[in-house]
């Protein structure tokens, strides 16, 4: 246990190992745990009274404060979770809880190898700041918009693999120690490299960055539309052209293209999805999905809206006290709704999209079988990983 | 998005109905307000036949007017869906001291609409005064210059003419305190904090607060656009392909009447006289008061003619 006071807005924090989970919260504070909650996974088959109290654990039992955030933790109504990742991020998350019971107080938890951090914000607010502060990259704004909602999903998947692209296009340069001026890439190229990305999962390039950090996308990435490619010369990200002398159409690299593509080339820090789930009077639901990637230009706010059954991607580059002042409506919009945490028993949450050609399938939990899960992946090479694996098949971690 | 319920022929009918009544009525007020206290009964009988008569116009203008899809919220990406007279500069929406125009039910992010008019052939006559702004669109930096707000360009067909609504949106319009007049206006409406619809009105000085240079604004952000004809109405801000950018036309604003095309000068020459005192551009914020002090006469009995002399 480790309790220590911040000198910033984020009060008070604790560690805590998962093995004494059990002993503290169920043995010696007599929580019920609901499947919305953080300790669900860890708790599911705690049989009470059968592990034995550390020094450490006993002494967090006996604090008041914690008390009252295990209480918050144990219950919850609202949660937002960030998947952390992409850029120069290994995949990780970040979740934050709050219980109308406990009024505006939210409780941050940051699962880490053997021990977990817990954190407590006074307000929505400050907890928004502090994960901004994580997650954000300190810009000042003014960036233009090259992707100005409303956007549909093939389009920001087609800008994503254009910024790719043009990526991959520099990297190719710089092993080949040359500068190519206007490089370009055939339909097909770009057809068949997207397609590859969208099942890679390889967090290092944006496209599968938001597919793996915004799991629940999977599942419209089958239905979205083809006007992608159209969407992304539209907007100025690509040119069509004609090879001198062919008949095939190629695609050059457009403004939008080539400034976005090269500001992730040059400053592409890390990226997060997030979800914002509270549980009302009829189970849990989300009340908002997102996407940021930040750069050392902008942090790139994506919020997804379904609109008459479609999709709709919100773009905005924002400064990073903007995107604290937008992660913090985000959490606040949270609070104004009707909470009931006593529904969350009968939770089911989608655990991984697994993508199998055109169309995704979702694999689900029953609310009997297990508590909510969040996608696991290697933190070394963010590879998916089977439930129960000890070792990632890709790189050989243990985890 | 609404089309019009008049053919352009109804239209210029009811315009022209509408002229003749509106300058009778004109006249037999003039008779009216000579001996207000024994205006003949007959005269008040045909004054009350008029009111009704425009009233009814009015309200079939109103009606038929159609309604565009005249820009895009970058923020929101909600369209701006504008009741506006597209068939010429004539109708009645276009009256600058009198504009006829519908109450709007315009985005949560929206903050005004401004415009410009380049103006083709040939030009309407009209019995009143129309202001459609400068021939070229331009920006308001102390506008722009606030956070979270971003501005527009978009093209639209007005008759013969080419319109360009320049829309501006807000993350907290609440926040927004001095607009912009309306197009073609010299007030706008917002509604306040208590949600009543109120208006008001930029000042006078207004055209020295504009900015044509476009390009930097787009480079930073805050000016987008929308490709002429695109009726997907998608929202760019590659300048490169810009059309707006290489705009050509005067960017005093045009002031018409009666088929004949002025411009409104007096600011521009507010404008140089100032520049010329201070030896440098004027700022871009309203104008202090010790600046006017600088350029404008302090005596009382400064103006008229600049020929006169007292002995």
């Amino acid at each position: 246990m480790n309790a220590q006071s911040d000198n910033g807005t984020t009060g008070i924090t604790f560690t805590v190992r998962p093995s004494d989970l059990g002993a503290i919260l169920i043995d010696q504070l007599h929580l019920q745990v609901t499947s919305f909650s953080p300790f669900a996974e860890v708790l599911a088959d705690y049989v009470s009274g059968s592990s034995t109290m550390s020094d450490t654990a006993r002494q967090l039992a006996k604090d008041t404060v914690f008390a009252t955030v295990a209480g918050v933790l144990a219950r919850p109504d609202l949660r937002l979770e960030l998947l952390v990742g992409g850029g120069m991020a290994p995949l990780g998350s970040l979740r934050a809880y709050a219980s109308k019971a406990a009024g505006n107080m939210l409780v941050g938890v940051a699962p880490g190898d053997g021990e977990w951090d817990i954190r407590l914000f006074d307000t929505p607010r400050s907890c928004a700041d502090w994960f901004v502060r994580q997650t954000g990259t300190n810009t000042q704004g003014g960036e233009p918009n090259h992707l100005a909602p409303p956007c549909t999903l093939s389009t920001l998947v087609a800008a994503f693999h254009t910024i790719d692209m043009f990526r991959r296009a520099a990297y190719q340069d710089m092993l080949a120690y040359k500068r190519t001026v206007d490089p370009m890439i055939t339909l097909e190229e770009f057809r068949s490299s997207a397609q590859a990305a969208i099942h890679s999962q390889d967090i290092r390039w944006l496209l599968p960055s938001l597919l793996v950090l915004n799991p629940t996308l999977g599942a419209s990435i089958g239905t979205m539309g083809n006007d992608g490619l159209e969407q992304a010369v539209k907007r100025g990200f690509l040119i069509g052209a004609k090879r001198a002398g062919g008949a095939d159409t190629v695609l050059l690299f457009g403004e939008a293209g080539t400034h976005m593509g090269s500001e992730f080339l040059r400053s592409w820090v890390s990226s997060c999805g997030f979800s914002l789930d509270v549980v009302g009077p009829d189970g849990p639901r989300t009340l908002q999905r997102g996407y940021i990637a930040s750069t050392a230009l902008a942090n790139h706010w994506f919020r997804f809206d379904t609109k008459d059954g479609v999709l709709q991607v919100n773009h905005q580059p924002l400064s990073l006290e903007q995107y604290a002042q937008k992660m913090g409506d985000v959490l606040l919009s949270g609070t104004v709704v009707e909470r009931q945490a006593g529904t969350a028993g009968a939770f089911v949450k989608q655990r991984q999209t697994i993508l199998s050609g055109a169309v995704s399938q979702e694999k689900t939990t029953s609310a009997d079988a297990a508590p909510a899960k969040t996608p696991k992946f290697c933190p070394g090479c963010g590879t998916p990983v089977k439930p129960g694996a000890r070792f990632c098949a890709s790189c050989g971690r243990p985890l | 998005m609404r089309q019009s319920t008049m053919t352009v022929s109804e239209r210029a009918e009811l315009l022209a109905r509408h002229t003749v009544a509106h300058a009778r009525q004109g006249d037999l007020l003039a008779v009216v307000d000579r001996d207000p206290e024994h205006a003949p009964p007959e005269v008040l009988q045909e004054l009350k036949a008029l009111g009704e008569e425009i009233g009814g116009l009015w309200e079939q203008y109103l009606a038929a007017l159609p309604i565009v899809a005249v820009s895009r919220s970058p923020l929101s990406g909600d369209l701006l869906e504008y009741a506006i007279d597209i068939v010429g500069v004539d109708g009645l929406w276009w009256n600058y001291n009198q504009p006829l125009r519908p109450l709007q039910q315009l985005p949560a992010d929206f903050v005004g609409l401004a415009g410009a008019l380049h103006l083709g052939a040939p030009l309407e006559k009209t019995p009143f005064e129309v202001r459609p702004g400068p021939e070229v669109p331009y920006v308001v930096p102390r506008l722009l210059a606030a956070p979270g707000v971003c501005a527009v360009f978009s093209q639209v067909q007005i008759g013969p003419h080419v319109g360009y609504a320049i829309a501006y949106f807000a993350e907290h319009p609440e926040q927004v305190a001095n607009r912009i007049n309306t197009w073609g206006t010299d007030f706008y409406e917002v509604v306040d904090s208590q949600g009543t619809l109120t208006w008001s009105r930029d000042g006078d000085n207004a055209v020295l607060d504009r900015d044509a240079d476009l390009k930097p604004w787009m480079e930073a952000g805050k000016l987008l656009w929308i490709q002429p004809g695109d009726t997907s109405m998608t929202i760019r801000s590659d300048t490169q392909a810009c059309p707006f950018l290489a705009l050509k036309g005067s960017r005093m604003d045009s002031v018409l009447f009666d088929g004949m095309r002025t411009e409104d000068e007096p600011d521009a020459f507010a404008q140089e006289a100032m520049e010329a005192a201070l030896g440098q551009p004027v700022p871009t914020d309203p104008v202090p008061d010790e600046l006017w002090k600088l350029v404008m006469p302090t005596n009382n009995n400064a103006g008229g003619d600049n020929d006169e002399r007292s002995v």
